[in-house]
């Protein structure tokens, strides 16, 4: 990987073909031996080391929570003794159905295609930096930025359901239960946020032509 | 020890050469557009505003009734920390937990972190443990989720509002007004000015 970098000197100025060592978080510059920052004390490494293998393991777990997430109740609704489960996808249904058309769609944006979206977006990214001739970085550089911003969002509907049962709690009259599927969806939630801090978006633009 | 007089950018490992900017402006990466810097005006100013009216806000929330739900024959009325308290009672103690830190734990940290490298950086004192306390800002930012929590209970308040009545406490306005100051904190704040006024701090007297 680093003989390949080096063939690429000319054209663009990369910090390892500089032996620069700049610090990543407080862009300090450290001598080019140095191992830590001398400033703020951050190890300073060459690339995130193996953080592919590490995108790829908490992708592959934040999928693997997608199926109780949306399968499980996130919620059980007791009403005059009658209880009714909702799943996520149900809740939607339920809003839309309600006419709460903006709410039915914040949801749905948040809870369903959000989570999916930022998956498929990161086997992309982790399949595109494997490839040896890359076109668009720059495109795939602002599908990162996206992903990684738009990641904590889908946490709506965790917080729906936490302020929900807190406030309606009034024994068999009717009360609020939190669902399994809601301890899913925080996890698939952070598995993402996870998989996107850990992919090295410089691995885009690695050997770019 | 000096100030860098080129970065890496962060996000595509180009070095690039810094050149002076006035106020208003800012510093991108040439090739993938990364905003390295962007200086405000009075930008400590208003970060210490910000930061001190939200931690105040904040603490204010915890004071008074959050909100009211209101039905006939009954109603209920819960303080801030009853989102987190119930859940804990149906055991989603995971749950709990991440909501605790997501909304109140690591938000207030950030404001509480900002004001603490600000002061040393406005009165040229060396705090203790101050480069591991701006350190500490970057980590926690994206796990912030207090706004996130806001729309959260604006989108469950439309989901009950055909089944009763809800009433704003005190609390949730102060809540509010504490996620308004966290933005405009966040907006303000910029690691690259950051670190360069700390290490005019601590290397420039
Ligand atoms: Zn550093
Ligand atoms: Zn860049």
């Amino acid at each position: 990987m680093i003989e390949h970098e080096s063939s690429h000197q000319s054209k663009a100025k990369t910090a390892l073909s500089q032996y620069q060592r700049n610090c990543e978080l407080c862009y300090f510059q450290n001598p080019s031996d140095a191992c830590i920052c001398e400033c703020c004390g951050k190890k300073l490494s060459q690339r995130k080391k193996s953080s592919l293998q590490h995108t790829i393991a908490l992708l592959i777990t934040s999928i693997i929570l997608y199926i109780p997430a949306n399968l499980l109740p996130i919620m059980y609704t007791n009403y005059l003794g009658e209880i009714t489960e909702s799943t996520i996808v149900g809740g939607v249904v339920t809003l839309w159905g309600q006419g709460s058309y903006p709410v039915a769609l914040i949801i749905f944006v948040a809870s369903v295609l959000v989570p999916i979206g930022k998956i498929l977006a990161l086997i992309w990214l982790c399949y595109f930096v494997k490839q040896t001739k890359k076109r668009s970085s720059e495109k795939n550089q602002q599908l990162y930025r996206v992903t990684e911003f738009i990641g904590r969002w889908s946490m709506v509907d965790v917080f729906v359901v936490a302020i929900l049962v807190a406030l309606i709690q009034m024994g068999n009259l009717m009360s609020v239960h939190p669902g399994e599927a809601a301890i899913a969806f925080a996890g698939l939630v952070i598995t993402t946020m996870l998989a996107a801090n850990t992919f090295d978006s410089k691995l885009i633009w690695q050997s770019k032509d | 020890m000096s100030q860098p007089s080129q970065v890496t950018c962060h996000e595509c490992d180009l070095l690039v050469a810094l050149k002076p900017i006035s106020e208003g402006q800012k510093l991108t990466c040439p090739r993938c557009r990364f905003v390295f810097t962007r200086k405000f005006p009075l930008a400590q100013e208003k970060l210490m505003a910000f930061g001190v009216s939200g931690l105040f806000f904040l603490v204010l929330s915890f004071a008074f009734p959050f909100l009211s739900f209101i039905t006939r024959g009954s109603d209920r009325t819960i303080v801030l920390l009853d989102s987190m308290r119930s859940l804990q009672e149906f055991e989603f103690f995971s749950v709990a937990m991440l909501l605790m830190l997501t909304t109140i734990i690591i938000p207030g940290l950030v404001l509480f972190a900002v004001l603490y490298v600000l002061i040393a950086i406005k009165w040229k004192l060396r705090l203790p443990m101050l480069n591991s306390t701006a350190k500490l800002i970057s980590y926690l930012i994206p796990w912030n989720m207090a706004e996130i929590f806001l729309i959260g209970i604006l989108v469950s308040l439309i989901k009950i509002t055909s089944l009763a009545q809800i009433e704003f406490g005190y609390s949730f306005y102060c809540y509010v007004l504490f996620v308004l100051c966290l933005t405009a904190t966040l907006v303000y704040f910029d690691r690259f000015q950051l670190w360069y006024w700390i290490r005019q701090v601590e290397f420039n007297d």
